[in-house]
């Protein structure tokens, strides 16, 4: 079981970093003696690696919260924390969530990064992986989990954020794996990517390696923060000690199967489908099960899709 | 299902900088006052001031910056002073610039209409017009605004550039127009 740190922000122009421990108590989150709901964005992560950390028994997650409603105050703080500290921390995850993109500030992070005793798994997600890319140096990250729009920013050798995104790769999201490629042929992909969308791709090194249809909730891409928790519970899976791709395809099916529980309408909020992170995780990592079984008694190999 | 439907609508791509003008280049500290001066010199002028990303050497990651006829200078300045909102640095530049996208594509759930613009989506009731979820972007201000405009009409609500810092504010900006501009 690998440790974990969280980074992002919570729109609280008030509050000065938190650093501490995240618990999950129903619809809120404490984190040194401070309480968040958890509603989208960086507490809807921490909510679902929460959820998931405790049905699969992990330690609960360390985090770094600034708060921060656009101004960047939280985000800088968010920053200089992890530029100061990583060194001497031993975090064996580390995921970077919400926040605003400055490409100087990032720069010092991965440097920070690369003075840590072992490099940990390196995931970001919202506005770390906007600025990862925008940096150049995507390649040195594990994991991107963009949604389709943000992946046609991923493909674009010149944009340096989503807005910027030029219109012939918007028209290319009707066709997903040629936006990976270009992502990866310009160097502008993790090692690994989990694409969120109608249907998610799995990459590798810019080649598809699953996709996962089913179950298929269309009121889940209305519902800010079911991106968010795709991550949250992906992170958690890996700190579990998971290979990233089966992290990912895991936590896709799961992030589904708890939407469908959740029985969601475009309303419907995060929150709702958190609480039902647990048994819906225990339903999908019975079906990677039943599919290992199926595979060992046929012989063959396993699609875990 | 069935009923979903997909459209996508663009109100200009990959406009070509005009040749023949002389462009400058206003460099504020912030989106946020970026969005402000557009707004404040759209009611002065709307002719050739567009917001693009500003030359690489001015970038941090998620910036904005208003390219203007260079002719127009004083005229522009003295209208941002008078606002309280004068740019950090004005520049000539000769490239052509990135602008931020507007192409809308909306997504029709029945009860409910999503837009969508580039990375943000913004979701509402189409009989009530309530804003019931924003959702995708990265920038810090997401979570502040859904925060702050879900469950408002679309008509009460305030308007993303007025509440928002960045770039996600900006898109989402465009996808909240053309809500209005469909549901009204």
């Amino acid at each position: 079981m690998k440790t974990m740190l969280l980074a992002g922000t919570i729109p609280d122009s008030s509050l000065d970093l938190v650093c501490g421990t995240a618990r999950l108590q129903r619809d809120t989150l404490a984190i040194d003696g401070r309480i968040f709901p958890v509603n989208r964005g960086t507490a809807a992560m921490i909510g679902a690696v929460c959820a998931a950390a405790q049905f699969l028994g992990n330690t609960a997650p360390d985090c770094v919260i600034g708060g921060d409603i656009g101004t960047r105050a939280g985000s800088r703080e968010v920053y200089r924390h992890l530029i100061k500290f990583l060194p001497k921390t031993s975090a064996e995850v580390l995921c970077l969530h919400y926040i605003i993109p400055e490409i100087g500030l990032h720069n010092q992070v991965l440097t920070a990064v690369r003075k840590m005793k072992t490099k940990p798994v390196l995931i970001a997600d919202a506005g770390f992986m906007y600025v990862a890319k925008a940096s150049g140096q995507a390649s040195f990250y594990d994991l991107f989990l963009p949604d389709i729009g943000e992946l046609a920013f991923l493909a674009d050798e010149k944009a340096s954020h989503p807005a910027y995104t030029r219109g012939f790769l918007t028209r290319l999201e009707q066709d997903p794996e040629q936006l990976i490629k270009k992502a990866a042929e310009f160097g502008n992909a993790a090692k690994h990517l989990c694409v969120k969308g109608l249907t998610d791709y799995i990459c590798r090194e810019g080649a598809v390696i699953q996709k996962i249809h089913d179950p298929v909730v269309e009121e889940l891409e209305p519902i800010g923060g079911t991106g968010d928790t795709v991550t949250g519970i992906a992170a958690a899976l890996i700190a579990y000690g998971m290979e990233i791709p089966a992290a990912c395809a895991t936590a896709c099916r799961a992030n589904r199967m708890a939407g469908l529980l959740a029985r969601p309408t475009p309303a419907t909020q995060i929150n709702e489908i958190i609480a039902k992170i647990s048994l819906a995780l225990d339903m999908a990592l019975r079906e990677n099960q039943a599919s290992i079984n199926h595979a060992t008694f046929q012989g063959g190999t396993t699609d875990a899709n | 299902m069935g009923f979903l439907k997909n459209f996508i609508s663009s109100k200009k791509d990959d406009q070509p900088t005009d040749g023949n003008v002389e462009w400058g280049l206003l460099i504020f500290d912030s989106v946020n006052d970026v969005m402000q001066a557009e707004s404040t010199l759209k009611k002065v002028s709307s002719e050739g001031i567009r917001v693009v990303a500003p030359p690489p050497r001015y970038r941090t990651g998620c910036d904005l910056a208003i390219q203007f006829p260079i002719i127009e200078r004083m005229g522009i300045v003295r209208a941002l002073e008078n606002s309280n909102n004068a740019p950090r640095d004005i520049i000539h530049v000769n490239e052509e610039l990135m602008q931020p996208t507007e192409i809308c594509s909306v997504k029709d759930f029945g009860q409910y209409l999503m837009v969508r613009t580039a990375n943000m989506k913004i979701t509402v009731e189409k009989e009530t017009k309530k804003i019931v979820n924003i959702s995708g972007g990265g920038c810090s201000d997401v979570p502040y605004l859904a925060q702050q405009m879900i469950g408002k009409s679309i008509a009460e609500s305030a308007l993303p550039r007025q509440i928002g810092y960045t770039l996600c504010a900006y898109t989402l900006e465009i996808a909240f127009e053309e809500a209005r501009r469909r549901l009204g």
